[in-house]
C-alpha cells in the first residue's frame, strides 16, 4: 500500500470534524502550523498507513485570516498527494464555492459528499453521477455519523484525478488568458501555484501584492489585467471570480439537483422563529443557562464533586498513600509530604473534575447543536458595546469552569480586536478554583451579608470585563483591520456522541493537566519553603515562622501593604494563587498552622460556607484585621493573572509576546487598583481606614479610570476604503 | 442608494453590488455567495435591533448593519 498524504478541506459546519474523526478514529495528534496559533491536526489511517491533514474550516481562500493563509499555502505546496474535499450536501452552492476554489491547484481529488442522510428529509435528491462528470471529480456519498460510504472513499482516494475538466468550461477564454498572461510574469515553479497567484493579484490579495511590490512590469500587467476583465465583463476583477464561480455551481445544480424544498432549514426556521424571538429570546436564554448551572453545578455535579472529595481523596487516596507509607517505613517528613502536601493539594484540584466534566459536556452539547451560534447572534450588539463579540459568550460561559478551555474557544472569535479583548477579560469570571477564595473569605468576614456580598462578586466580575472592554476598544492597539463578523447560522442538528466526548476531554484534559504539573510543584515547593530555613543549628527543617517562605513572604508583604493586608502569610499566599488559585486556601492554612481538617471545611459551594470551622475563621481574622482588607485580597485574588496554566494558554492564543505581556501587565495592574480602591475608598467610607497618602492615590485612579472610561471614542474605526490595489 | 441595511423584515432584494473596493469584507461577502444579481432575503433582526439574519442561497447568513451598508441592492 502507498504512503499518501491527503488534505482534508471543507467549510465550518459541513461535518469535516466528524468525518475526520471517523476516518482516523484516536490516531491523531494536534501541532501548530508554523508561525501562527492554528492548530494542524494530523490523523493517520490504519488500514491504508495515509497521513490526512485535517485544514481548518474554510469558506474562501482569501488572504484575511491565519486559518485561510495557512490552508492555501499549504494547498499550493507539495506536501500532500490528494485533496479530500468535503461538501455539505444540504448546502451545495456554498460548498462548491470552496470547491473550485481548491480545484486549480491541480491535485488529484475527491469529494465527500456529506450529510446525504439529510437528503431524504430534505426531500431532495442528487444525481451523483451527473455531479461527478459536471465537475470532473469523483463524487462519494458519505455519512460522517453512519459511517456510510467510507470504504467507497478509500478506494476513490487511490485512483484520484486533477480536476481539470470543470475549470475550462468555468473561465471563459478571455480570462484564462490574462491569467496566463500574468503567470508567466511570475517566477514560481509550479504552474498551480503560478495561476493561484496570477488569479488572487488580479483579485487585489493583499498579501501578494505586498510581496512583488518591487515587480513593476508584473504589477503593470495585473493592473493591465484588471482593466481588460471592467472592459470584457462590466465588473470588477474581485467580484468576477466570484461571480463566475457562482454562475457555474448554479448551472450544474440546475442539472442535477432535483425537488429542493430544504425541510431541515425549515425546521430550523421554525425553533429560531421562537429562540432568537424579541421577547422570548433572551429568557430562554436565561433558561438554557440556569439549567446547566443547574444541573453542574447545584445537583449532579456537586453530587459526583462530593463523592470524589469525601470518597475518592478523602479516603481511598489517603489511606492507600498511608498504607503504602507506612510499608515502606518511609520517614515522617515524607508522609507529611505525601498526605498532606500532594494528596491533599493535588486530590483538592481534581476533586472539581467531575462538576467540570458535567459542565463542559453540557455546554458542549449546546454549542454543537447550533444553538450557540445563535445566542452569539442575539447578543452581539450587548457584547460589541463592550468591544467583545456575540462570540464572547461561550468562552466567557466556559471560564466559569476553567479560564484554560475558555482561552482556547476564543478562536472561534473572527475579528482579532475582539478576540483580543475577550482573553484579557474572560478569566475575570470567577472559576471553579476561585470558589474557595471566596467561601473562605465570606465565612470569615461576610457569614451573615453572604447573599449580598456573593452577588457583589459577580457584579464587579462582570463590571471588570465591562470597563475593560470600554477602555481597550478605545485604543488605536485595538483597532487593526479585521475579518467582518459575518457568521453562518447552522442548521440546528443532533451533536454526535463522539464529537461531543471529545471536546469535553479535551477541555477537562488542560486541566487535570495542570494539577498534575503546576499544582504538583507548586505544592511540593510551598511544602519546602514552609519547613526549612536557617535555623539556630544552620540549614534544616523549621517551625513555619523562621522558614525561608516567612522571609521571602516578609520581603514583599510591603507591596500590598496599601491593600490592606501586610502579613507575610497573605503575601505568600497571593503569590502561590498566581501560580494557581487553588492554592490560596491550602498556603494560607499551612502558613497558619492550621489542620487538613479545617481546609476540607472550606467547600466550593455557597451553602458550605456555614461549614467552615471556627479555627479557620478565627486564624483568617488574625491575618485580616479589617473586613475590608479581606474583600481587598479577594479582589485581589480574583481579578489579578489568571493560573499559569491559564496564561500558557492566554499565550498560545495571543501568538505574540508583546500582546501577552501587555495582557498580564494590564491585569495585575486592574488588580491592584481594584484592591487599593476597595480598602482605601471603602475602608474610608466605612471609617476604618484613616485618610493617608494612599487615599489620594485611590482617589486618583478612581478619576483617571473614570476618564478612561467616559473618554469619546476616537474614530478610529478603520476605513472599509482602503484601497488594496496599489498599482 | 439602497443598501441591504435598509431591507424590511420578510423582504427579497436583488444585489447590484458589494462596496468596499480591498477590503477584507468585500472579498468575504462575495466569496460567501453575496455576488450581483444574487436573491437575498432578511430573515429577522436580533433583538437589540443588529445584526441581521439574511438567507441567501439556501443558508442563513448574520451580517452586522454597518457592514450590511456596503451591500447594494434593488
Amino acid at each position: 500500500m502507498s504512503n499518501k498524504t491527503i488534505a482534508l478541506v471543507g467549510n465550518q459546519n459541513c461535518g469535516k470534524t466528524t468525518l475526520f474523526n471517523m476516518l482516523t478514529g484516536s490516531n491523531q495528534y494536534v501541532g501548530n502550523w508554523p508561525g501562527v496559533t492554528v492548530d494542524q491536526v494530523i490523523g493517520k489511517l490504519s488500514d491504508r498507513d495515509w497521513d490526512i491533514v485535517d485544514l481548518p474550516g474554510l469558506y474562501s481562500l482569501s488572504p484575511y485570516s491565519a486559518e485561510e493563509i495557512v490552508s492555501r499555502d499549504f494547498l499550493m505546496s507539495d506536501e500532500y498527494d490528494v485533496v479530500l474535499n468535503v461538501v455539505d450536501a444540504t448546502h451545495l452552492d456554498r460548498s462548491l464555492s470552496l470547491t473550485l476554489e481548491v480545484a486549480p491547484m491541480g491535485r488529484p481529488m475527491v469529494i465527500a459528499l456529506n450529510m446525504t442522510d439529510l437528503l431524504k428529509k430534505n426531500r431532495t435528491d442528487i444525481d451523483i453521477r451527473k455531479m461527478s462528470e459536471l465537475l470532473g471529480v469523483e463524487v462519494i456519498p458519505v455519512s460522517g455519523i453512519s459511517g456510510e460510504g467510507l470504504s467507497e472513499l478509500k478506494s476513490a482516494i487511490e485512483r484520484a484525478k486533477p480536476a481539470t475538466s470543470a475549470l475550462n468550461k468555468m473561465l471563459p477564454k478571455k480570462a484564462q488568458d490574462i491569467i496566463s498572461n500574468i503567470s508567466s510574469h511570475l517566477d514560481l515553479n509550479n504552474a498551480a501555484a503560478r495561476y493561484f497567484v496570477a488569479k488572487s493579484l488580479l483579485q487585489g490579495d493583499k498579501l501578494y501584492l505586498k510581496k512583488y511590490e518591487s515587480a513593476e512590469s508584473l504589477l503593470v500587467e495585473v493592473s493591465r489585467g484588471c482593466a481588460e476583465i471592467q472592459a470584457e465583463f462590466d465588473t470588477d476583477a474581485e467580484s468576477f471570480f466570484p461571480m463566475v464561480r457562482y454562475k457555474f455551481i448554479d448551472e450544474i445544480l440546475l442539472q442535477c439537483r432535483k425537488n429542493e424544498t430544504n425541510r431541515i432549514a425549515e425546521i430550523s426556521k421554525k425553533i429560531d422563529n421562537v429562540v432568537t424571538n424579541p421577547w422570548l429570546g433572551l429568557p430562554i436564554f436565561f433558561a438554557v443557562i440556569f439549567f446547566i448551572y443547574y444541573i453542574s453545578v447545584v445537583t449532579i455535579g456537586t453530587m459526583a464533586t462530593d463523592y470524589a472529595n469525601d470518597v475518592i481523596f478523602g479516603e481511598w487516596c489517603t489511606e492507600g498513600a498511608e498504607y503504602l507509607l507506612e510499608q515502606a517505613e518511609a520517614p515522617e517528613w515524607l508522609s507529611s509530604l505525601v498526605i498532606d502536601g500532594v494528596v491533599g493539594g493535588v486530590g483538592a484540584v481534581l476533586g472539581f473534575l467531575p462538576q467540570m466534566i458535567v459542565l463542559f459536556l453540557l455546554l458542549s452539547i449546546v454549542e454543537q447543536c447550533g444553538y450557540m451560534t445563535r445566542v452569539a447572534f442575539m447578543l452581539d450588539r450587548i457584547f460589541r458595546h463592550f468591544g467583545l463579540s456575540g462570540r464572547s459568550v461561550f468562552p466567557i460561559l466556559v471560564a466559569t469552569g476553567c479560564a484554560v478551555p475558555a482561552l482556547m474557544s476564543t478562536k472561534s472569535i473572527d475579528n482579532i480586536n475582539e478576540q483580543r479583548i475577550t482573553l484579557i477579560t474572560s478569566s475575570f469570571m470567577p472559576c471553579s478554583a476561585k470558589l474557595p477564595i471566596m467561601v473562605m473569605i465570606f465565612a470569615a468576614f461576610f457569614r451573615d451579608q453572604a447573599a449580598i456580598v456573593a452577588p457583589l462578586v459577580y457584579f464587579l466580575a462582570i463590571f471588570s470585563i465591562a470597563a475593560t472592554g470600554l477602555i481597550l476598544k478605545k485604543s488605536h492597539a485595538f483597532n487593526e483591520e479585521v475579518s467582518p463578523f459575518v457568521m453562518e447560522l447552522p442548521d440546528y442538528h443532533t451533536p454526535s456522541v463522539r464529537n461531543v466526548i471529545l471536546t469535553t476531554y479535551e477541555r477537562c484534559r488542560a486541566f487535570v493537566v495542570k494539577a498534575g504539573t503546576i499544582i504538583f510543584a507548586t505544592v511540593v515547593v510551598i511544602w519546602f519553603l514552609a519547613n526549612f530555613g536557617f535555623g539556630e543549628e544552620g540549614f534544616g527543617m523549621v517551625e513555619t515562622d523562621s522558614s525561608m517562605l516567612a522571609a521571602i513572604g516578609s520581603a514583599i508583604a510591603f507591596i500590598f501593604a496599601p491593600l490592606g493586608f501586610a502579613s507575610w502569610q497573605a503575601s505568600v499566599a497571593v503569590i502561590t494563587g498566581l501560580l494557581a488559585k487553588e492554592n490560596v486556601v491550602g498556603t494560607l492554612a499551612t502558613l497558619l498552622n492550621l489542620s487538613d481538617e479545617d481546609v476540607e471545611t472550606v467547600g466550593d459551594s455557597m451553602e458550605s460556607i456555614a461549614e467552615v470551622s471556627t479555627p479557620m475563621v478565627d486564624a483568617l481574622h488574625g491575618v485580616f484585621p479589617l473586613a475590608v482588607a479581606a474583600f481587598a485580597y479577594l479582589a485581589f485574588n480574583l481579578w489579578s493573572t489568571p493560573c499559569v496554566a491559564a496564561l500558557g494558554a492566554m499565550r498560545r492564543q495571543f501568538a505574540s509576546g508583546k500582546w501577552f505581556g501587555f495582557a498580564a501587565t494590564y491585569m495585575l495592574v486592574y488588580a491592584y487598583c481594584l484592591a487599593l480602591v476597595i480598602y482605601q475608598i471603602g475602608g474610608l467610607i466605612l471609617g476604618v481606614v484613616e485618610f493617608n497618602v494612599f487615599s489620594v492615590v485611590a482617589f486618583i485612579i478612581v478619576a483617571a479610570f473614570v476618564y478612561l472610561l467616559f473618554k469619546p471614542v476616537p474614530d478610529n474605526r478603520v476605513s472599509l476604503k482602503i484601497p488594496a490595489k496599489n498599482i | 442608494m439602497n443598501t441591504l441595511e435598509n431591507l424590511k423584515i420578510g423582504a427579497t432584494a436583488e444585489v447590484v453590488s458589494v462596496h468596499g473596493e480591498g477590503s477584507s469584507l468585500r472579498r468575504r461577502l462575495l466569496d460567501m455567495g453575496i455576488t450581483p444579481k444574487t436573491k437575498i432575503k432578511l430573515v429577522r433582526i436580533a433583538p437589540f435591533g443588529d445584526p441581521m439574519e439574511f438567507n441567501v442561497r439556501g443558508y442563513s447568513l448574520t451580517i452586522r448593519k454597518s457592514d450590511a451598508e456596503f451591500v447594494e441592492i434593488r
